[in-house]
């Protein structure tokens, strides 16, 4: 039935992420294995610069990323607690329910990809796949605290936004004036002290501390004990995920009459930019998922972009990350405005059909308000580009090219805005829907970095070559998008308007 | 009299079944209108079409004097109203927020608009929600506040339907109140309810829709004789003709 109901572009999209997440998966265990094998004596040997201290700070420094990233990408919005709440009204146990949707989420394909790379470098470590329960073990365990921390780490965030983004913006102020000062102090001029020092704090920290659990986990003893603790915090933390999921199963919202004050900003936003540009706005810049979004948008260019720029000789033919950074910022917002446009407001748009007014006008008007911030952005940085870049040579180039691949992911987005509809969740990380479905989120981080490279790597003699194609190509997609517009209400009507009907 | 509607051979159909066949209605100007029928008859289906949330496969409908085309869409639209089931709001705005926008909408007066919404919303009971997301809200309160919505536009046609499902029996009686003083200004209303008392305390004239098509249509004169012997509950159930259940069919309940 699944498949009955795929199309043939969800098909490709389907094989799509799950081509980036095997690319993934095999980046993420050809580094371990690389890593694990790097200390094998003989071929440590061949490389001069490898030292044992290195090489356990290369592995701990990696074990740490792995366990950063797979914090922030696992996945806990797969309950749709909404859906699954009808099951309780026909009498199916409450703890049931939550038992199984908390053992779902362990089976996300993101969630398994990090899990099962745990699995494989705790082997390695161990040596033997005799010691197969204490890796699934510890692998279980890790699992488990990352999410139960990050179930906690979102709830915080929800209530105190405000701090939060006040203190980060703070922090990352102070972080990006230091940025230069820091690269340039002692510490990395006399790096190769600091590594027994730096070793010690990361062998301490969450993945550190997997990392190294074969050094402890040999004898029999010392694994039947670690197996047992393991399974008791193992089960009182899956025993706390079902209670919350339970409570969060049988929460009843009441009526409130409590005072919403952003009034005035949906009012500024509809006079500057036309009512429904300025409600469409309104609802994504306010949606909570957002303002996360945003914030990591903003983060990646402000940490990377200072640091980047200031080593431009060094980079050498790698120059073309610093373009790709720079592109971060209007194609995360392309994405967040244009990616699924019709999901946030779904039903309350047949109310817009009903005014007097046409709806081709309504739609254009939100197309081009969902463009604003993006377009911006892509000026501004176009243009801070040639000033900070300097690069006189490839000017053309990089406008070219930060065009071509605006209105390439452009295209996308409308494709996607109109093919991968999707209902958005208002609740703050509500564990259900996504603003953005994750095949097309991974499919085009995939993308954009592909992109990059083939679009700002200098081809030398060939460069002319290059510009006039990137010109063809943003001829043609000029076009595409032109197509898109103009039958943008016919687009509408066959692909949204019935569902929307069908849910009334 | 005038027609306020007019509607002759109109074909709906969503894929092979169709839901609405030569379809034939016409309702007087200043009428309030009831039209009833059974579940899945394709009330909702005509309400969203004569609305303009749905194309349909052929026929012709007239509102006003003017076809409901294309050319005439919009002038059509800023003629008419509705409050639909579930109500269509706008979820993350404030109650006082959505009324001002539908103002804006419909270029209601800057200077008495305010007015009108504060005494609406007291009128209704929704006062104490002026500040509040209407994702918090109760459905009688967010029911209420489409029907302020639509009261608001000033339309010359209003479409409600089921209107009074969850709200509270002093609310049905205001908004009955309302009801009646916009048929004096001329407005007419069509209703489509499951609750015959309140069709049958309310309308003027009122349709049966079974089977695609309209089965009766009760005039208040043919209304005034039939209601002599029964209520509008039996006179629909003889309409309609629904086979009565067997004795026995409940025997195991």
């Amino acid at each position: 039935m699944f498949r009955q109901s795929l199309t043939g572009t969800k098909i490709a999209v389907f094989i799509i992420y799950g081509l980036s997440l095997a690319l993934i998966f095999s980046q993420i265990i050809s580094t371990v294995y690389l890593i694990i094998t790097l200390q094998n004596t003989q071929l440590s040997e061949m490389f001069k610069w490898y030292t044992p201290q290195r090489g356990r700070f290369i592995l701990l420094v990696f074990a740490n990323l792995l366990w950063l990233s797979q914090f922030f990408f696992t996945n806990i919005r797969l309950m749709k607690l909404k859906e699954n709440r009808k099951l309780l009204t026909w009498g199916y146990p409450v703890r049931k329910l939550s038992q199984y949707l908390t053992l779902l989420t362990f089976l996300h394909p993101m969630n398994l990809l990090f899990n099962l790379s745990w699995l494989i470098l705790l082997i390695f470590q161990f040596g033997s796949t005799y010691y197969l329960p204490i890796a699934l073990g510890i692998m279980i365990l890790n699992f488990s605290l990352i999410f139960s921390a990050k179930f906690r780490v979102l709830t915080v965030i929800k209530n105190y936004q405000k701090w939060l983004l006040a203190l980060f913006l703070t922090v990352l102020v102070v972080a990006s004036a230091m940025v230069e000062s820091l690269f340039s102090s002692t510490l990395f001029t006399h790096f190769e002290s600091y590594i027994p020092q730096l070793n010690k704090i990361l062998v301490v920290l969450p993945g550190g501390l997997i990392a190294s659990a074969h050094m402890v986990l040999k004898p029999l003893l010392a694994q039947i004990m670690a197996l047992f603790f393991c399974g008791a915090v193992i089960l009182l933390l899956h025993r706390d995920h079902t209670f919350n999921t339970q409570q969060s199963l049988q929460i009843l919202s009441s009526q409130s009459t409590a005072n919403t004050k952003t009034g005035w900003f949906r009012s500024w936003l509809c006079s500057q930019t036309g009512n429904h540009a300025g409600k469409y706005l309104y609802y994504v810049i306010t949606h909570p998922y957002n303002k996360i979004q945003a914030l990591l948008f903003v983060v990646f260019p402000i940490l990377y972009v200072p640091y980047m720029v200031s080593r431009m000789e060094e980079l050498g033919t790698s120059k073309f990350l610093v373009l790709f950074f720079f592109m971060y910022a209007p194609m995360g917002f392309q994405l967040m405005f244009l990616g699924n446009m019709f999901g946030y407001e779904h039903r309350e748009l047949l109310k817009s059909i009903q005014f007097p007014e046409g709806l081709e006008h309504q739609l254009r008007e939100r197309f081009l308000g969902a463009l604003i911030i993006p377009l911006t952005l892509l000026v501004i940085i176009s243009g801070a580009e040639v000033i900070i870049l300097m690069d006189v040579e490839n000017m053309l180039s990089i406008v070219l090219g930060n065009i071509l691949i605006f209105e390439a992911f452009l295209l996308i987005f409308l494709w996607s805005t109109f093919n991968q509809f999707v209902e958005v969740e208002w609740v703050s990380f509500s564990f259900t829907q996504p603003v953005i479905s994750q095949s097309v989120a991974v499919t085009i981080s995939l993308l954009m970095f592909l992109f990059s490279a083939i679009i700002y790597i200098p081809y030398g003699s060939y460069e002319e070559f290059k510009q006039i194609g990137m010109l063809v190509l943003i001829a043609i997609s000029s076009f595409c998008i032109y197509q898109y517009i103009d039958n943008i209400e016919q687009l509408f009507t066959s692909k949204i308007t019935p569902d929307l009907w069908t849910r009334l | 009299m005038d027609q306020a509607i007019k509607i002759s051979g109109l074909q709906k159909s969503y894929g092979n079944t169709a839901v609405l066949e030569d379809f034939e209605l016409s309702v007087p100007s200043g009428n309030i209108f009831g039209l009833i029928g059974p579940n899945g008859a394709g009330k909702s289906t005509l309400i969203g079409i004569l609305t303009g949330l749905l194309d349909y496969d052929g026929g012709q409908i007239v509102i006003n004097g003017r076809e409901l085309n294309e050319q005439n869409e919009q002038n059509i639209k800023r003629q008419i109203a509705s409050v639909l089931q579930p109500p269509l709001l706008f979820e993350h705005f404030t109650s006082h927020d959505f009324l001002h926008y539908i103002c804006d909408i419909y270029n209601i007066d800057m200077q008495d608009r305010q007015q009108k919404m504060d005494s609406m919303l007291e009128y209704l009971g929704l006062s104490e929600f002026k500040h509040a997301k209407i994702n918090k809200l109760s459905a009688g309160s967010r029911k209420k506040l489409s029907f302020c919505a639509a009261i608001l536009s000033q339309p010359k046609i209003l479409f409600l339907d089921e209107p009074f499902e969850s709200i509270d029996v002093i609310s049905i009686g205001r908004m009955k109140t309302i009801l009646n003083r916009l048929q004096e200004k001329g407005v007419t209303t069509i209703i489509t309810s499951h609750i015959l008392e309140i069709v049958e305390n309310l309308c003027d004239d009122i349709a049966i829709l079974h089977n695609q098509k309209i089965i009766a249509y009760l005039d208040s004169e043919t209304r005034k004789e039939l209601q002599k012997d029964s209520s509008l509950s039996e006179i629909f159930e003889s309409y309609v003709e629904v086979e009565k259940p067997k004795n026995d069919v409940l025997k195991w309940l």
